[in-house]
């Protein structure tokens, strides 16, 4: 009788047991030099660093806010309870129409005016890296607005900010793209009118700006003043104040009707006198320069 | 948010002060049409004033609340409105 093994192991050919040729054959793990790798990169080269994953909407949300703040002069910062998307578009059309009616070159202000809407805490974070991370020029550094660093280092400044009181509940910003006091009453006597609405607006856009709250402004100076990067909160009516004033030439003719009225020729005839002064010394040279050369003309 | 029954809302804050949360939430609640059916007034108080946010609600049978949400969640304030709606939505169904 046939032994009772399966008949896998009767056809077996390799010795169960290990045999001189085996331990031969044997390999060892050994050390061998790999040559030096570039870390992993966990993102596009295109994208900047960043705290959250680079193709997160947050990631993205936070850098347009970033850019949006850091490009708008003046932006405003109101509530918006409930709008239909009709009164939006009302809204929306109703503004750039009367900024394009108000000027030649209103086309292109219209244009770059914008009504975003949007979400607060974000835009809280956003606002501490450009108050805290830009000020500090830690962007020449090399650092994006998003990088860890960006957040840990304006951290501190999450209930030191006064605009960031506002951005609770439903928040939008109006975006400005510069302190012009006469186009900012445009924008808020559609927007916000202090007493009774345009006439003549679209009905849609009435019942939806019945609906807005402005609530404060951020503004960053006027390059006349030299102020920019200055990031000022002012309040509703404050804002009302800047929209009451003239634009800068209006302001300058103004300051000098002043000036001469109260007997300040004097003041302007001397702050002028030194700039004439030196066209003068200029002239005088160019004129001896010149008599030089054709004089040597001559002796030629 | 029981609004059937209101007819006037006046809601004041200081947006700068971090108490006017409440208030504002308030006025977030009101559906989209409900200007057809009450008045609203929205207050908004200057930077320096000390009150933080108040609400005061008129309804249909004239009764009025006044609150000061300056220390109260908006789950409170919603509680407090209900209340009466409630009781009014009670009448309302009894009577037909």
């Amino acid at each position: 009788m046939p032994p009772r093994l399966p008949p896998v192991l009767l056809r077996l050919t390799v010795p169960l047991r290990p045999t001189l040729g085996a331990f031969i054959s044997r390999r060892y793990a050994h050390s061998v030099a790999i040559p030096d790798q570039a870390p992993i990169v966990r993102r596009a080269l295109t994208q900047p660093e960043s705290h959250k994953t680079a193709l997160s909407r947050k990631t993205q949300l936070h850098r347009s806010y970033l850019s949006l703040i850091r490009s708008s002069p003046l932006l405003l910062i109101f509530q918006h309870n409930n709008l239909r998307a009709v009164e939006w578009t009302a809204l929306r059309r109703e503004l750039r129409n009367a900024i394009t009616r108000f000027a030649s070159d209103g086309g292109e202000m219209a244009a770059l005016t914008k009504i975003t809407l949007i979400r607060s805490a974000l835009f809280s974070s956003a606002l501490r890296v450009a108050e805290g991370f830009d000020k500090a020029h830690l962007k020449e550094s090399g650092l994006s607005g998003t990088s860890k660093e960006a957040y840990a280092q304006t951290l501190h400044l999450r209930d030191e900010l006064p605009l960031s009181t506002l951005l609770t509940g439903p928040t939008a910003t109006l975006s400005l793209p510069f302190v012009s006091p006469p186009h900012l009453k445009i924008v808020l006597d559609i927007m916000f009118p202090a007493k009774g609405y345009k006439r003549g607006i679209d009905p849609l856009a009435v019942s939806g700006l019945q609906k807005l709250v402005l609530l404060g402004a951020r503004m960053d100076g006027h390059v006349a003043g030299g102020r920019i990067g200055e990031g000022r909160v002012l309040d509703g009516q404050q804002v009302r104040l800047v929209s009451g004033l003239g634009g800068v030439e209006d302001m300058r003719g103004e300051l000098v009707a002043i000036l001469q009225s109260v007997g300040g020729g004097e003041l302007t005839r001397n702050l002028e006198s030194v700039g004439l002064g030196m066209a003068r010394t200029l002239e005088g040279r160019r004129k001896m320069m010149e008599e030089e050369a054709s004089g040597g003309a001559k002796a030629e | 948010m029981i609004v059937r029954y209101i007819s006037k809302v006046t809601v004041a804050f200081n947006p700068f002060s971090p108490r006017a949360r409440t208030a504002r939430l308030f006025v977030s609640l009101l559906p989209p049409d409900a200007r057809m059916t009450m008045r609203i007034n929205t207050v908004v108080l200057p930077r320096d004033s000390e009150e933080g946010g108040s609400v005061h609600v008129v309804f249909k049978d004239g009764k009025e609340v006044k609150l000061d949400t300056s220390k109260m969640g908006i789950s409170d304030v919603v509680e407090e409105c209900d209340r009466h709606s409630r009781t009014l939505q009670r009448k309302d169904a009894l009577t037909g």
